[in-house]
């Protein structure tokens, strides 16, 4: 804790500062020079590599699209194949939903949060980086298989039987699960990144209600991923474990049943528009305001919104189901909830209306003003036509056909896409040296719109004519020619306004990787991201005291600029941040950060390879590729805990820690987002064996003919289980004092560990030995897949023990210096719950049932 | 509360901030899951035909989500009048959390409300098909 308040008012420092200060920052924070700046995990140059890389697959997804148009132009056409036509839609729907959408709204996080907050960086840079060539990697491999006929044709949802291997075989499907595990990977990291910045790293004063509306959307938004992931990520863990060893979850001949995949999936997949809506509903919220030089109209209704966006979205997943012959009052149930989605999503748009009514003078009319405009008028048809299709006899009518591809892209392409062109052009300036052509931006605006509406408002027609979406080719006497030829032109015009906008940017857009130097302020914006920075973003980190502080608080930029504010300097000689409270942003402790290196990087190209060669089944191979990446990320890992040192001053008076450990400590909130993520993963699990059981409850113990262990294993099981919780607990009371060793402090966490396995390891052979095989029915899936859920937390823990172990050994891991014990800790009190809970499930619901 | 704690409480704690503004969607899904979960459950368990007792159980479901949500919203009142007690930027937030909360209390009661309407109008346990 701070040792003294200071006074807002007062600047915390003397200017001017004393010469070599800024040099010394300079050099802390400076890239590494020529081709290793790749090795550089700063997120302002990371994040820059990220948008690029998802900008690149929207331009690979959009050509797709434009030959998909180009074979639907007219009837019986023969441009290509059905086969070629099936991959492409679904590596369109499967880039554009995994590879931009998602992506995109993390890289612009990664830029604007630290900016926004007027941190020096996020606190996990390096996190960031390993997600962004992991997701790089992953998806140039995913999105290259279209060009050897290998990508997978399912549709982006991929509804099994269809995928099943009897009707999918060879690798293409396996590449899709390939692919999307890399975003799941990103996206988590993302989350993490974000949940713990945005509570964290906020500047002094900026409490909860002064956040710009761009950061509580991210929050919503990484919430929304740390719940809703989950769901998919079980569900392709289920789909790849059946392709490849029969484990029948989704196959209803071994009573298991493909409408788990609809629901999990769903449960992810509905969530997952507004985790692409939010923030970019966040960034029309930031620019409105700059737009009509007057705050938000309904801050607080906009929070009110966001948050209640992120809760209903969960309820509406089954109304991607309506006609999956679901009992007709659950239907309404969803139908209600999708009625209620639209208010606070109506809030939202009323308070833009508002605002850009309220504008002092008037609203200027720039390109990002147009997009906006665009984007309002695009959103409101996509959302109207969204009611419809929420009243169920309706969509009975109209599933699956063009009316919902028209649907969807209004929604997707005008809630995101929209925005985010608006957001290129207005923060372009923040990182460009040069600004986009305004000129050239409103021909994009205008090719773009009346592009996208002539190619997508006929479908709404040819939907309901009858046209049904993903078929390859339609005969010349439906009538749909015309309606089709139309849709195609449109896509050409939409496809000539992004080329355009690529065209500017390779004139326009130069960065000056040396130094961050950029136009202050062209828009004349309130928030903190528009106060001179650098590479090391701002050079001083100010006190906030209302949420336009550029407007509200005169001479900040210059002050910030001179070094006034807080920690104008490199405090510790080291890239640092600092660390706030979560709610009242008081400054708490110095956060040393990682530089440059190389290890995350080999973490993720091997991690890469090794699930890619697995996917060729080139085992041996992957197995070493794995070690590689594992050993590889040991090495990142052992950077990180760097010893206290001792209390530096940042200015006003304030000393601060440069270590923290426990639940005020960075590190403590990863671990407990990351056992969050877990968690909604479990309870997905056990929402799969409910309802597989209500699905063929005859395959289940007692009541059919699957055996059940005897009682006694499950409670050695479960006594394993608090044994280890009690060895760690034990463990943590007996970590050494600095600069000793302590012998009973490693014993039991070895016991610890030792325990969880015996734990997991009685219940597989519990299983195994009373005669129940996993690819025998649906339940022996679920009790196998129950233990392969906690086994996989055990190996984590026990990874992540041996590296205590081996810290503790070489001195690194002390009662003081500990972060790395606390969250092996604390992951093995988490695997220990989830444990119990199995047996519970496991061993308890059958013989409730009686 | 007693009096010498509402001096001394405008700090709110992370976990407060989380449940109070959370509350209201919370029950709302609570709500959701049950009749949802509960309506599948008992159409799977051979209830269909008692069609009335399933009704009514959505009915009182909704029923008590809405009385509980009233409870946490005047709860939320009476905590919000003692934060804006004490003074300062403390007194600014709390105000801002409670009537977010209140806010998010009543988008969540409509969510109840149209959720339970249905079960005056669709017969249980049918499908469509």
């Amino acid at each position: 804790m701070p040792e003294r308040q200071s006074d807002p008012k007062r600047l915390p420092n003397e200017t001017p500062r004393p010469p070599g200060e800024l040099e010394e920052l300079e050099r802390v924070w400076a890239y590494p020079p020529g081709w290793r700046k790749i090795s550089e995990i700063n997120n302002s140059l990371v994040g820059v590599i990220y948008i690029g890389a998802a900008f690149l697959f929207f331009l690979l997804a959009g050509v797709l699209a434009l030959i998909m148009r180009v074979q639907l132009s007219h009837g019986d056409n023969r441009f290509i194949g059905q086969d070629f036509y099936n991959q492409i839609f679904t590596v369109h729907g499967t880039t554009m939903m995994f590879l931009f959408a998602v992506p995109v709204m993390e890289a612009l996080s990664v830029i604007l949060l630290p900016q926004m907050l007027a941190a020096r960086d996020l606190p996990f840079p390096r996190l960031s980086a390993f997600a962004v060539w992991a997701y790089v990697i992953g998806g140039l491999v995913f999105f290259s298989t279209i060009f050897y006929g290998l990508a997978p044709s399912g549709g982006w949802f991929m509804y099994p039987p269809l995928t099943l291997t009897k009707f999918s075989p060879g690798d293409n499907a396996d590449f899709w699960l390939l692919g999307i595990g890399f975003i799941e990977i990103s996206a988590i990291a993302g989350a993490i990144e974000i949940i713990v910045g945005l509570l964290r790293t906020r500047p002094p004063g900026m409490t909860l209600d002064k956040m710009p509306i761009f950061g509580w959307s991210m929050l919503v938004f990484a919430a929304m991923i740390v719940f809703a992931f989950p769901a998919v990520i079980l569900a392709t863990m289920m789909l790849e474990i059946e392709r490849s060893f029969g484990w029948p979850f989704f196959n209803a001949a071994q009573s298991g049943d493909p409408l788990l995949w609809q629901h999990l999936f769903w449960f992810f997949g509905h969530p997952e528009v507004y985790i692409i809506f939010l923030p970019a509903a966040g960034l029309v919220s930031m620019i409105v305001p700059t737009m009509a030089q007057r705050p938000l109209v309904g801050y607080r209704l906009i929070v009110v919104a966001l948050i209640a966006t992120g809760f209903f979205s969960f309820g509406l997943w089954v109304h991607h189901m309506f006609s999956t012959g679901i009992p007709a009052l659950s239907l309404g149930f969803f139908s209600a909830a999708s009625m209620a989605v639209a208010v606070p999503s109506g809030i939202q748009v009323f308070s833009w209306i508002a605002t850009i009514a309220a504008a002092r003078d008037r609203f200027r009319i720039t390109t990002p003003s147009l997009f906006i405009l665009g984007f309002l008028f695009i959103f409101a048809v996509g959302g109207l036509t969204g009611v419809m299709v929420a009243v169920v006899p309706f969509d009975l009518q109209a599933h699956d056909s063009y009316f919902i591809v028209a649907h969807f892209h209004y929604v997707l392409v005008g809630g995101m896409v929209f925005p985010l062109f608006a957001t290129f052009y207005y923060w372009d300036p923040m990182i460009s040296r040069n600004r986009l052509s305004e000129r050239l931006g409103r021909y994009v605006f205008w090719l773009m719109f009346i592009g996208f509406n002539v190619a997508f408002f006929p479908m709404h027609i040819s939907g309901l004519l009858g046209m049904p979406r993903r078929v390859w080719t339609y005969p010349s006497a439906m009538g749909w020619d015309t309606l089709n030829m139309t849709s195609t032109i449109g896509a050409f015009i939409l496809a000539l306004g992004v080329l355009v906008f690529v065209v500017d940017i390779f004139v326009r857009f130069r960065r000056d990787w040396e130094t961050q130097r950029r136009q202050t302020n062209p828009w004349n914006a309130g928030t903190l991201e528009w106060l001179p920075s650098d590479l090391y973003s701002m050079r001083s980190v100010p006190i906030v005291t209302s949420r336009y502080p550029l407007w509200d608080q005169p001479n900040l930029a210059e002050d910030v600029a001179a070094g006034a504010y807080y920690l104008p300097n490199a405090a510790t000689g080291r890239r640092e941040t600092i660390v706030t409270s979560p709610i009242d942003a008081r400054p708490e402790y110095l956060l040393e950060m990682p530089g440059p290196g190389w290890a995350h990087m080999f973490s993720a190209v091997f991690t890469a390879a090794f699930f890619l060669l697995l996917t060729v089944k080139a085992v041996a191979i992957a197995l070493v590729c794995g070690a590689v990446a594992i050993f590889a990320t040991l090495v990142w890992c052992w950077q990180l805990d760097p010893p206290p040192r001792g209390r530096v001053e940042i200015g006003g008076g304030i000393s601060l820690p440069t270590y923290m450990s426990g639940p005020s400590s960075h590190a403590w909130w990863a671990m407990i987002v990351l056992i969050l993520v877990a968690g909604s993963l479990y309870i997905a699990f056990v929402f799969s064996y409910l309802y597989l059981w209500t699905v063929s409850p005859g395959v289940w113990p007692l009541a059919g003919s699957s055996p059940l262990p005897d009682l006694r294993w499950a409670a050695s099981g479960a006594s394993l289980m608090l044994l280890s919780i009690l060895a760690y607990g034990m463990a943590d009371r007996a970590l050494p004092k600095p600069g000793s060793i302590s012998l009973s402090a490693a014993l039991l966490m070895i016991a610890g560990a030792l325990c969880l396995i015996a734990g997991v390891g009685i219940e597989g052979y519990a299983q195994w030995r009373s005669g129940l095989r996993p690819g025998e029915n649906s339940y022996g899936a679920m009790v196998y897949l129950d233990i392969v859920l906690t086994g996989q937390l055990v190996a984590t823990v026990t990874l992540m023990t041996g590296f205590a172990l081996a810290r503790l050994v070489t001195g690194k891991l002390d009662a003081q210096r500990r972060v790395s014990f606390e969250s092996a800790a604390l992951l093995a009190y988490y695997t220990a719950a989830q444990g119990l809970l199995g047996f519970l499930l496991i061993y308890g619901f059958p013989r409730m049932l009686g | 509360m007693s009096r010498a704690g509402k001096a001394e409480h405008p700090r709110w704690s992370l976990t407060t901030i989380i449940a109070s503004l959370l509350a209201g969607p919370i029950v709302w899904s609570l709500h959701f899951l049950f009749v949802y979960g509960g309506h599948t459950l008992m159409c799977a368990l051979g209830w269909s035909s008692e069609p009335q007792i399933i009704r009514a159980t959505v009915i009182v479901a909704g029923g008590a989500a809405l009385a509980l949500l009233v409870f946490i919203a005047r709860a939320a009142r009476r905590w919000r009048r003692d934060a804006v007690e004490s003074d300062g930027d403390a007194a600014l937030s709390a105000e801002f959390q409670m009537r977010a909360t209140l806010l998010l209390i009543l988008l969540s009661s409509a969510g109840v409300v149209w959720s339970s309407l249905a079960a005056f109008f669709i017969a249980p346990c049918q499908t469509l098909r």
